[in-house]
């Protein structure tokens, strides 16, 4: 019997062994040529997850609901002491929205005042947040838009609160937003009001923290932090979070973007700053073409008379 | 015997990949977006595990490695790694299999704890020759501890639900003279 065995298995294994060599060599060639040509894969990746991600989103909604119906469902179980504290909170809250209106009417004054156009240039399409990053090590989530909805890379990402990341990897219909607290996410910073520029590199932990500060003696927890727009990576004037010292004495960012629940997301629309190729251009008006030139010289005579 | 028939062999191939998509969906869900504090198990690798360990004819190589893959590109990994290193462990512990089928589970529990340290670890050397960023060592260890911890659950559910368990030699014997 046990010859019987082993005649099977002779016979099954040299086939069996060359399957499994192929089937290696193919992956570790793959990830070589990962480590080669990234970003050829990379959009592979995008590729792959834009065709197989909608056949999961079908169930995942539903699902997804469900856990959260029933985490909501253990919380009615302190359903008394959440309403003593909500009729508390709800005091408090009157007495701010009180204060939130005077703001607003003196806000609206100001802009009026001011003239303010806000940057018609910041639009953004709003996405439903798909997936996870699935990794206890990445931080990463999938928008419901991608390139249809005209997404690019690097677009900032932002709930209704603050900064959540940058779009990296573009599919057909899906788009990867790199969060703030992924360990490749870094994002040059700006702490008012000493005006400290830095910058927030995520580091896998809800508080990231702020490296390459300039001076730390001028920057105090509960400083503002928010985007710099310095190498065009991301619009200037978004807002990050608050500055937080952890007990290290290490100062980090609280996000003002509540990511742990996270359920749809703008994305910001940059166009980026036009860049400046040559010096001349920012001091010297535009060259006049040669068929004005000639009623050109007469109106700076007339200024000068006058 | 039902259990050798060409029908039911397909029919549990298609359940362990029907496994695998099940538990990429779960990761997925988009619960808690934050960072975590405690990293999950990786049920897959149990799974594939236990799988080729108990009925290796259930999980051809190219199965594990599709599902694998399919997870590197889901979740971020470099493609191909640890797909690479998880067909590897599977074949290490297929070849094993048939020493172990009357050891008991507690052999079985080390030999796959053993396998599971060594996936994390050459994945981490991996890593560090091509010069990319590492996952943090702590975290690594522990996503270690919580697989090795599935792992019973793992692999008694796929015995008792799915009827996937080793076949001893007598069974073996018999259902080869048949």
């Amino acid at each position: 019997m046990a010859r019987d065995r082993a005649h099977h298995e002779d016979y099954a294994t040299p086939l069996r062994r060359l399957v499994t060599f192929v089937v290696l060599l193919c992956l570790i060639g793959l990830f070589i040529f990962w480590r080669i040509d990234s970003p050829r894969v990379e959009r592979f990746r995008a590729q792959v997850i834009d065709r197989v991600m909608p056949g999961f989103s079908w169930a995942m909604a539903p699902v997804t609901a469900t856990v959260n119906l029933m985490r909501d469902f253990q919380s009615y179980q302190s359903l008394y002491a959440q309403n003593q504290e909500l009729r508390r909170e709800l005091q408090q809250m009157k007495s701010w929205k009180e204060a939130a209106l005077q703001l607003e009417q003196e806000n609206a004054r100001l802009l009026d005042l001011n003239n303010v156009r806000l940057d018609p240039q910041l639009t953004y399409v709003t996405g439903v947040v798909l997936a996870d990053s699935g990794s206890p090590f990445r931080q990463s989530l999938l928008l419901n838009v991608g390139h249809r909805d005209g997404i690019q890379d690097g677009w900032a990402a932002m709930d209704g609160l603050g900064l959540v990341g940058r779009i990296s990897g573009v599919g057909e219909r899906t788009a990867r937003v790199i969060m703030l607290t992924d360990t490749s996410s870094k994002v040059p910073a700006l702490i008012q009001p000493s005006g400290q520029k830095a910058l927030v590199v995520g580091d896998n932990s809800m508080v990231p923290p702020i490296d390459f500060l300039e001076d730390a003696d001028q920057v105090r927890p509960g400083d503002r932090v928010i985007t710099s727009g310095d190498a065009g990576v991301l619009p200037p004037g978004l807002v990050i979070g608050q500055v937080a010292k952890d007990p290290g004495g290490r100062l980090r960012v609280r996000l003002s973007a509540d990511i742990e629940r996270l359920e749809f997301l703008r994305v910001l629309r940059d166009h980026g700053t036009p860049a400046v190729d040559g010096a001349g251009d920012l001091v010297v008006p535009p060259a006049i073409p040669d068929d004005l030139a000639e009623e050109a010289p007469l109106p700076p005579e007339e200024a000068a008379d006058g | 015997m039902a259990d050798n028939t060409a029908s039911r062999l397909w029919l549990m191939r298609l359940t362990f990949l029907a496994l695998a998509l099940t538990t990429v969906f779960f990761r997925l869900l988009p619960l808690d977006t934050g960072p975590v504090r405690w990293p999950a198990p990786d049920v897959l690798l149990a799974l594939c595990l236990a799988w080729s360990l108990r009925r290796p004819d259930y999980v051809p190589v190219t199965f594990v490695a599709a599902a694998i893959l399919l997870t590197d590109f889901f979740f971020q990994r470099p493609p191909g790694l640890m797909a690479a290193l998880v067909v590897m462990a599977c074949e290490a512990v297929r070849k094993r299999g048939p020493g172990l089928r009357d050891a008991g589970f507690l052999a079985e529990l080390i030999l796959v704890a053993l396998t599971i340290l060594a996936v994390a670890l050459a994945y981490r050397v991996a890593l560090t020759v091509f010069m990319l960023p590492r996952p943090l060592l702590g975290m690594s260890l522990l996503q270690v501890l919580f697989t090795v911890a599935i792992y019973p659950v793992v692999a008694l559910a796929s015995e008792w639900l799915l009827g996937v368990r080793a076949r001893t030699n007598a069974e073996l014997a018999a259902g080869r003279m048949t």
